[in-house]
């Protein structure tokens, strides 16, 4: 008696992969060229790309999802999801951990040090995909300048001519490695010379040169303050 | 001696030898662990760190396929359990007989909620195939 193994037949897969190899390229240029693959991640089964929700022409975006997410801080996302043929049905995004990272809607939490996946769910709990998150504890908030040319961490003091314009913006760090993530903030402004504005953005205050003169701008979250010495030059 | 020898002759006349299987789909990330190691024909051990996703296909003996909505652990378990979808292409499973089975991945996804350890049967064809999952502490 002669009896056959079973098998699976991995043909149909195998030629999808060569047809797939030029689209996979294209995805790639399209992504290399977007600019928006620094600011997230795809997720651990291919399926979706979850990106940090922002402006792709905002720097203030740059951390983005490279780096762990500050403990106290919050994130919101943008999810995509990516797989052929699926029209997701109110995905929710569940924590493995949310004694770690919380989710509420599109939106993280870090909670506490630590790692958790979080999951992409389908309205019937089947999870599309998943990706995984670390939150870190910060020891410090410094102050960076958001252009279109640089997004680095500010000296303790610079100089502006009148009607400059500067957008600042607070980030945490542990031990000198940046981290992402938002929190409530408080802006105080001593001197003269210039104003403080709120443009909407909850992350960022722009700082406009008005006459000459010094001052300091202070920005405290999280229990952290970073200071900024102002001058206005004639 | 006989007994182990009639053992294997009727593992081999029905094959019997031939189980189906668990395997990742996907790794954990720098700093966490999630490693399956088969122990035996049916069992297999996954250490997850807590916290930390993994995928995990189903692959059922003779070209069956794994009933996975019959899959089922607690929210609030060790490591809770759910249905994965996978837009990995169609599967063509031939059994011995000779019939054909056409289908998606039987894909589920596998999470450590909290240090400990669970068992968890899964559904494979007309076999149960033993999940037992290690959650080990974050680093």
């Amino acid at each position: 008696m002669t009896l056959r193994s079973p098998s699976i037949d991995l043909s149909n897969q195998i030629v999808g992969i060569a047809r797939g190899s030029s689209a996979v390229l294209l995805l790639a240029l399209a992504a290399a060229c977007s600019g928006a693959d620094n600011r997230g991640t795809t997720g651990a089964l291919g399926q979706s790309d979850i990106i940090q929700e922002c402006d792709s022409r905002d720097l203030a975006c740059s951390p983005g999802l490279d780096v762990p997410i500050a403990v106290g801080a919050s994130e919101t996302l943008q999810l995509h999801i990516t797989a052929r043929g699926v029209t997701p049905d109110r995905i929710a995004l569940v924590s493995t951990r949310p004694d770690k990272i919380y989710t509420q809607g599109t939106t993280i939490e870090a909670k506490a040090a630590g790692m958790s996946s979080i999951l992409l769910s389908n309205a019937d709990k089947t999870v599309l995909d998943f990706f995984t998150l670390t939150a870190r504890t910060p020891t410090a908030l410094r102050l960076h300048r958001n252009s279109t040319t640089s997004n680095a961490a500010l000296p303790n003091k610079i100089d502006l001519l009148v009607g400059d314009r500067v957008v600042l913006l607070p980030h945490f760090y542990e031990n000198g490695a940046l981290l992402a993530g938002v929190a409530e903030q408080t802006w105080t402004l001593d001197g003269s010379g210039f104003s403080i504005l709120n443009e909407g953005d909850i992350a960022s205050r722009t700082i406009v040169g008005r006459s000459p003169g010094t001052g300091t701008v202070t920005v405290k979250s999280l229990g952290f303050e970073a200071k900024l010495t102002l001058q206005v030059l004639p | 001696m006989r007994a182990a020898l009639l053992a294997l002759v009727l593992c081999g006349a029905l094959m019997g030898c031939r189980h189906g299987r668990l395997s990742a789909l996907t790794t954990s990330p720098p700093g966490a662990v999630s490693t399956l190691a088969t122990d035996d024909s049916v069992t297999s051990t996954l250490t997850l760190t807590e916290g930390i996703a993994v995928a995990l296909e189903c692959n059922a003996m003779d070209g069956l396929t794994c009933d996975l909505n019959r899959l089922y652990v607690a929210p609030n378990a060790i490591a809770p359990v759910y249905l994965g979808y996978g837009d990995f292409g169609v599967q063509r499973r031939t059994t011995s007989n000779g019939a054909t089975t056409q289908a998606s991945k039987a894909v589920f996804i596998v999470t450590g909620a909290r240090v400990g350890t669970q068992v968890i049967d899964v559904p494979a064809g007309s076999e149960t195939l033993k999940l037992v999952v290690n959650v080990i502490p974050q680093k």
